[in-house]
């Protein structure tokens, strides 16, 4: 096989972070190498990179005997390099036919579009893939197989040499994905050379002829997928911690007073069910995507519940509404604060006392009271802010998340659902937090936490339940569980 | 960012003293407008001496007294995130209903209770369309507004009513020297400052202007405060038009033409946010009054009336780039 791709001593910082260190990296005309790796390992800066959106700080590229030391976008597009990213970039107000040529349409001597060539063209294209898809249907219409198939033919359009995959079943099923992988063999046979990233460890070994590892911005090694196995890659994936920055202190567990029974909606959550003890705090893990987030905003009643109940001390506290979660004592912790956790333009006093004021639903305000309670809960979480009335967008990322747990803890939950409660946090903050949750655990609230760290997902939950496809699929106990296990569980394997 | 401040909960109860607090005034908005009404006082009355007389500032204050109680309906509207540009329509229809049933009927306290709970039904519908329909509330208003406009043509056949001598009153009736729209407009204002400062529903509207899914998500119920809102706007619409009609001793097709735009203009020049989330009673009232210190300096300075529109237009251009660099500068 030829060599196509060369990397060789590829370095990349960003403020803070070193995000790609001395990466070497080869792909082979018609290869599919795999590359993997957690959260954060530098995999999509490499692709970024190859893309010519990043520009590296050191280190070189040679495609094909031509050494660059940086590509702009439309140098990366020129040399035959294509993206296919995690979301797909798709009109959807238009055929499939467009939107395999957008921006190269082919003209008639007019110079006008030619929409006949333009679908003649893109259906031979997809025929050639091995996929039923009739190329003039709207985009919006289509399966997300099929937009997929559609967003990989439009690469193809070009002159393409390597073709880069971005996660390319995140959304898809079982059934479907096995459609992809055949898609992306076939092109393979073409001889193009294609990086694919999966978290999904089952499809890599079903799919690649090379697995490289990245962990923390280093290449960890590169196997054949003859001479490896899949407990190897996961070991290499986690790779050896330096130790936690929390351990929870011993604590009481007592009966269990919640339930979560059968729940099922959201059209990605299915027949979850769960119980939490006293005391406990029970950690929810799963991949990006896994039905995670879908289970908590169906527990706070965000959406559409198709079956299933939630008890707490025996009563049935299912909620059909935010409005009624707060009611039944609910409170949760989204994952990104600034979207659709805090009111940014107005002052801390309000954000932390908002819950707890449409809660108890009074006519007028008493001010002086709203002051002290914002300023009791600024106190004891150790809210650093100038003053009451500052507007929280000047806050830092800890601060602001602690602002969100006030809100919650003022208005007395007794079951609070954190989800990725110390992204974006510095470590110092993140241990308060930590601490705060351990402190709601004693004083026997309910804590949830959904977390793709899972260092902290092991030192704070006592038992945690893996999410995979919509579904709980195990729940392990900490005291047995590692890194390796829950990514096993996690991915499927 | 975060400044590292020492901080007690006691300190912080006090932690705004008021020297701080009056350092904060100056350079807010309302602050910047006042030194600015200040500014443009001074200049005018350098060129003529009448300006700063009572009875001209009396002048002033009447001719926007009537725009003023819509601009706070439209700034509450605003406020909570959403735009209501059918006030104009409104005006016009609550005034020609008024009008007809009183020339009808002959009677004054049954078209005034006709056309509050009339006020309070147009704006319901707006509330209505606008928070179950999800779509932009600027689209939305703006069909209401031909719509409660031709509504305006279909009751009245295009014809004027006028009143007779009936119903002067509140709008050309006096309190000791200051009429009464202004009276009227200084109770709005009240109002609506004690509203947005004391009570849940006025806290409420900030916290869905500024964030709908923060405040959804915190237990608020968007879609109610959102037919709130509407609903009372269409109130003070309603007591907008009645004191309008009363001034003018008659009703016509178009009364209300035009108020939508001077009273956004008016709100957005006193500092609410076109964005929501931001925005006081103080800011309504001197947005207000930015725009008859100016018309009448107009007037003084025997600048020709046509210009008027060529001037709000521009007004409202520049109110809207200035605040969106303010937006921007964060």
């Amino acid at each position: 096989m030829n060599k196509l791709l060369e990397i060789r001593d590829l370095n990349k910082s960003f403020p803070g972070v070193q995000a790609l260190s001395g990466i070497d990296f080869d792909l082979f005309g018609g290869e599919i190498h795999c590359l993997v790796g957690e959260n954060g390992a530098g995999k999509s800066t490499l692709v970024e990179i190859l893309a010519g959106n990043y520009r590296p700080d050191s280190g070189y590229i040679t495609l094909e005997g031509e050494t660059y030391y940086y590509l702009s976008p439309s140098k990366s597009l020129s040399i035959g390099i294509e993206t296919v990213h995690q979301e797909d970039q798709l009109v959807t107000s238009v055929t499939a036919a467009e939107n395999i040529f957008m921006g190269h349409l082919p003209m008639n001597r007019l110079g006008l579009f030619n929409l006949k060539k333009c679908i003649q063209d893109s259906q031979a294209l997809v025929d050639s893939l091995g996929l039923h898809l009739d190329v003039s249907e709207l985009v919006s219409e289509l399966s997300p197989v099929e937009r997929k198939t559609v967003c990989i033919a439009k690469a193809l359009s070009r002159q393409v040499r390597i073709l880069i995959l971005d996660e390319p079943t995140a959304t898809l099923g079982l059934d479907e994905t096995k459609i992809l992988l055949d898609v992306v063999r076939r092109i393979s046979e073409q001889g193009i050379g294609i990086i694919y990233i999966s978290h999904f460890i089952n499809e890599v070994f079903d799919i690649a002829d090379r697995i490289t590892v990245f962990k923390d911005g280093k290449k960890v090694e590169t196997h054949l997928r003859a001479e490896c196995d899949k407990e190897q890659v996961i070991g290499e994936m986690v790779g050896r911690k330096a130790g936690h920055i929390f351990v929870r202190p011993d604590h009481a567990v007592g009966e269990v007073i919640f339930e979560v029974k059968g729940l099922t909606g959201g059209g990605a959550v299915e027949e979850v069910s769960f119980d939490v003890r006293e005391g406990e705090i029970f950690g929810i893990g799963g991949l990006v995507g896994s039905g995670r987030t879908e289970l908590a905003r169906l527990m706070f009643g965000l959406d559409r519940r198709d079956a299933g109940k939630i008890l707490y001390r025996g009563k049935d506290v299912t909620p059909d509404s935010p409005m009624d979660a707060i009611r039944n004592g609910f409170g949760y912790l989204t994952e990104d604060r600034k979207e659709t956790g805090l009111i940014l333009g107005r002052p801390v006093k309000e954000n932390v006392t908002i819950a707890e004021m449409t809660m108890r639903r009074p006519v007028f305000l008493n001010l002086q009271e709203e002051r002290r309670s914002a300023a009791r809960m600024v106190k004891s979480l150790r809210i650093i802010t100038p003053s009451l009335e500052q507007v929280v967008v000047n806050l830092s990322g800890g601060n602001q998340q602690k602002v969100v747990l006030a809100k919650w803890m003022l208005s007395n939950v007794d079951v609070i659902i954190f989800d990725e409660p110390t992204i974006g946090i510095d470590v110092g903050a993140k241990k308060e937090i930590y601490e705060l949750m351990n402190d709601m655990a004693i004083r026997g609230k309910i804590v949830v936490m959904i977390s793709s760290d899972l260092p902290e997902l092991i030192a704070l939950s006592d038992r945690i339940g893996i999410m995979w496809r919509g579904r709980m699929v195990k729940i392990i106990d900490t005291s047995s569980a590692t890194e390796e296990s829950l990514l096993k569980y996690s991915t499927g394997v | 960012m975060g400044e590292n401040v020492n901080n007690s909960g006691d300190e912080l109860l006090v932690s705004s003293s008021r020297k701080s607090k009056v350092r904060d005034f100056v350079f807010s908005q309302s602050g910047f407008l006042i030194a600015f009404i200040i500014v443009l006082s001074i200049a005018i009355t350098m060129v003529n001496r009448n300006f700063i007389k009572p009875q001209n500032i009396i002048n002033v204050l009447g001719q926007i007294s009537i725009v003023g109680i819509v601009a706070v309906g439209v700034g509450l509207i605003l406020i909570s995130g959403d735009f209501d540009i059918s006030v104009g329509s409104q005006i016009s229809l609550n005034g020609a209903v008024l009008a007809i049933l009183m020339t009808r009927t002959g009677s004054i306290l049954l078209p005034v209770i006709v056309v509050v709970f009339l006020g309070a039904g147009l704006g319901f519908i707006n509330g209505v369309i606008v928070s179950k329909s999800k779509c932009a509330s600027f689209i939305i208003t703006l069909g209401t507004r031909a719509a409660y406009h031709g509504l305006v043509l279909v009751a009245t056949k295009g014809r004027n009513f006028p009143l007779q001598g009936m119903f002067e009153t509140l709008g050309r009736g006096k309190l000791g020297v200051i009429p009464i729209p202004i009276v009227i407009f200084f109770i709005v204002l009240v109002f609506a400052y004690l509203l947005l400062k004391y009570t849940r529903f006025g806290r409420t509207l900030y916290a869905v202007g500024g964030n709908r899914t923060a405040a959804y998500l915190s237990g608020v119920n968007v879609d109610v405060i959102k037919i709130a809102v509407y609903t009372l706007c269409g109130l003070l619409v309603s007591l907008a038009a009645m004191t309008l009609i009363s001034k003018l001793g008659a009703s016509y097709p178009n009364t209300g033409d035009g108020y939508e735009l001077e009273a956004l203009a008016a709100v957005v020049v006193g500092g609410t946010s076109l964005w929501g989330g931001k925005g006081t009673a103080l800011g309504l009232f001197l947005g207000v009054v930015i725009f008859g210190v100016m018309s009448n300096s107009l007037n003084m300075m025997n600048v020709s009336p046509y210009f008027r529109e060529v001037f709000i237009g521009g007004i409202i251009i520049v109110a809207t780039i200035l605040s969106r660099i303010g937006e921007m500068r964060k």
